[in-house]
């Protein structure tokens, strides 16, 4: 598996964490600006709606006055007793004249047949039309419906935009002041004002991409929106949505209700729209998309700069975690290097005091404790393999020390614990008799191999000087106890056999008893008087004593490496278990493989566990 | 190998319980080396629950036995179980010893 970079994995989660907090900022901030953002939008655009209801009405409220000082003449001549026409048309002539705003009037007569209508308008290239209109003309009928509803309503009204006379190209809309006397509808008086000017302004008052400003007039007319298809489709959403059906009625119905909020999802817009003095409504409508377009670019631009910025941070992050670890990497190097055996490998030098620094001091203190160890191991190796083929050199000569020239019928086999050990055997063939010894000194190892090796000696010297048993043991007792100031001690068994008469002399200090089996009956111990084991007492009193065996029978001498070899519950081979071994044997076999299957019955009871004390077996037959 | 040593009425009472084999020898005898600088020691040790000795542990009870024989002292050893008091007697250590 590839291994990951800390460096890298730290900087993942120091962006994962700072692009959280990012975006939460974003999103919380973008969210705020976008209610204050909308809301400062609201409060503009009714400041701008107020200010052009005050702008609008007051070209309306003049031509009202003008209207209404024009009117105070006219019904003198109108309800005098004889109407003059040339006065009236003078007056509405000088009207039309001086009024900036007033491009035509008419003031009309209403009769039992007909309404009597007198008019003026000045035309597109300035020229005055002066005159009383046909009874036959269109406008007739149209003049005949106002009559009608003025007298009805008996009050002054805006009417809504209509062609203006003379200005094919431009619109005006009229106002119409009814005059009562004695409750009847006597003269009405018409002033028209062109709305060029009133549609450049609601046209041009944008305060958003795609806002909205129109007028809605009393009669259902529009002022504001020239696109007539626009102005069906609007007709038409009116009419099929119920929420701007209802917004409709209301800004109908004048009510000072100064806001809306309108569609849905991206569509969503807002609606201010405040009533005008003559019962027109004014209204702006903005997309809240449009409100926002500046708000929602910041927020992009922010996004995108924090984007950058988390770029940067994580190639900052990298560089900046990678020189702060790069002395771990070095170290680990350094340490794999260690592993493999070089101790002079280089460690990063660390300038600052932290803990990085202590990191490395703790490798070179460790470096160096181990480069010593190792040095001081290699000494004490050096010594023990120097120790070691010491032993190995001292093991062939004490195995040297030992016969192997057996004759047939004897056979001896000594194992020891450690490299060398402190059991031993020995036979002489000297007229006719066979000596033969076994023992076992205390102990194990070193020691008790040079406790063997001056037993052996002092064991040969004194066998060939012909002694009784008893004497020969006391002889060897005192060659070692002259030099044995650790106080160890042999246990050791020396036998002379009388080949031609089977009688054996024996004496046993100490040492395990010896298996006699006889050819024909059962193995038993060689009972024997306890005699202290040699290299104890200087002139400790040993016995000797003698046993007659028939031919045939085999002495098994041995070492307590057998009998007490252990398993690994503790539990020991035993006096039991030998002279069990013992009924096994027959007198077909030779004493090497008598030996052998001792060794091997003790290695099979011990299973594996390690031999904790030398190994002697000895075997002769009569 | 468990060594306790108490006094009482000037008698050092020695109890040893477990095997007294190699590996635990030389704890044995520094156990046992303040005993060897007495002066007239009167010792008795309690031998029921020693289980096993090896020919090493018989050479520090030897040693023992020297020392407090120079001491012009005396030693018992007792309760030895039948395996202990045959490698006693085998090694002839019962006729320098007093077992009982």
């Amino acid at each position: 598996m590839r291994r990951k970079s800390f460096s890298r994995r730290l900087s993942w989660r120091i962006i994962g964490i700072v692009s959280i907090i990012l975006v939460v900022m974003l999103v919380v901030v973008g969210v705020v600006s976008s209610r204050i953002i909308a809301e400062e939008a609201l409060r503009a655009s009714q400041h701008i709606l107020h200010g052009t209801i005050s702008e609008i009405e007051r070209p309306l409220g003049e031509v009202e006055i003008v209207t209404r000082t024009v009117a105070a003449h006219a019904v003198q001549y109108t309800t005098g007793k004889k109407p003059s026409d040339e006065a009236i048309q003078t007056l509405m002539l000088r009207t039309v004249e001086q009024s900036q705003l007033i491009d035509a009037c008419s003031v009309i007569i209403p009769g039992k047949e007909s309404n009597k209508t007198y008019y003026c308008f000045s035309d597109k290239d300035g020229k005055i039309h002066n005159g009383i209109l046909d009874t036959n003309r269109p406008e007739r009928k149209w003049i005949d419906a106002m009559v009608a509803g003025l007298s009805k309503s008996e009050k002054p009204v805006w009417s809504d935009p209509h062609r203006q006379m003379g200005h094919p190209d431009s619109r005006a809309i009229t106002f119409y002041y009814p005059i009562l006397h004695e409750g009847h509808l006597v003269t009405i008086v018409t002033a028209d004002l062109s709305i060029e000017w009133m549609e450049q302004k609601v046209e041009s008052l944008r305060p958003y991409k795609n806002s909205m400003t129109s007028i809605l007039c009393s009669g259902g007319g529009v002022i504001g929106i020239k696109d007539t298809a626009l102005l069906e489709q609007i007709r038409k959403s009116f009419a099929e949505d119920k929420e701007l059906a209802a917004l409709g009625e209301e800004l109908k119905s004048g009510k000072d209700s100064l806001k809306r909020r309108l569609g849905k999802g991206r569509e969503v817009s807002f609606v201010v729209y405040g009533p005008l003095h003559n019962g027109w409504m004014l209204s702006i409508v903005c997309q809240y998309r449009d409100v926002l377009a500046r708000s929602t670019q910041m927020q992009a631009n922010l996004f995108i700069i924090g984007f950058l910025g988390l770029i940067i941070l994580f190639v900052l992050c990298r560089i900046i975690i990678y020189r702060l670890v790069r002395p771990i990497t070095q170290l680990s190097q350094s340490t794999l290097k260690m592993a493999k055996g070089d101790f002079s490998a280089q460690l990063p030098e660390i300038k600052s005091q932290d803990e990085m620094k202590s990191l490395r001091d703790s490798f070179v203190y460790m470096q160096n404790s181990i480069a010593d160890y190792i040095e001081e191991l290699k000494t004490t190796t050096a010594a023990n393999e120097r120790m070691e083929s010491e032993l190995g050199v001292a093991r062939n000569i004490q195995l040297g020390m030992l016969r192997t020239d057996f004759p047939p019928q004897l056979y001896a086999l000594l194992n020891p614990a450690k490299e060398v050990g402190g059991d031993l055997y020995d036979f002489v063939y000297k007229d006719n008799y066979l000596y033969f010894a076994i023992g076992d000194v205390s102990g194990k190892g070193v020691p008790a191999s040079l406790m063997m090796a001056i037993t052996r000696a002092a064991l040969r010297f004194v066998s060939n000087l012909n002694l009784p048993m008893d004497e020969t043991m006391a002889r060897v007792n005192s060659s070692v106890y002259d030099i044995n100031s650790n106080n160890m001690f042999v246990t050791l068994f020396v036998g002379r056999i009388d080949l031609k008469t089977g009688h054996m002399e024996f004496c046993n200090a100490g040492h395990n008893p010896i298996l006699i089996l006889p050819p024909d009956g059962k193995p038993y111990f060689l009972k024997a008087k306890p005699n202290l084991a040699v290299g104890l007492f200087e002139d400790f009193p040993y016995q000797s004593e003698s046993v007659d065996l028939c031919a045939g029978t085999r002495i098994v001498a041995y070492t307590d490496g057998v009998n007490e070899a252990e398993r690994a519950d503790k539990s020991l081979f035993g006096n039991e278990r030998l002279l069990q071994w013992a009924g096994t044997m027959e007198g077909s076999m030779s004493e090497q493989q008598v030996v052998e299957s001792l060794y091997g019955a003790v290695k099979t009871f011990s299973d594996g566990n390690p031999q904790n004390d030398d190994i002697t077996i000895m075997s002769v037959r009569l | 190998m468990d060594v306790t040593i108490s006094n009482q009425d000037n008698k050092i009472f020695v109890t040893l319980s477990g095997r007294l084999d190699t590996t635990n020898a030389d704890q044995f005898q520094q156990d046992i080396a303040s005993l060897m600088e007495c002066d007239k020691p009167d010792i008795d040790i309690d031998c029921s629950d020693m289980s096993y000795t090896s020919s090493q542990g018989l050479r520090l009870f030897l040693m023992l036995q020297k020392s407090v024989l120079s001491h012009g002292g005396k030693m018992v050893m007792r309760n030895m179980n039948p395996q202990v008091k045959e490698v006693f007697d085998i090694t002839g250590f019962s006729n320098i010893i007093t077992i009982i």
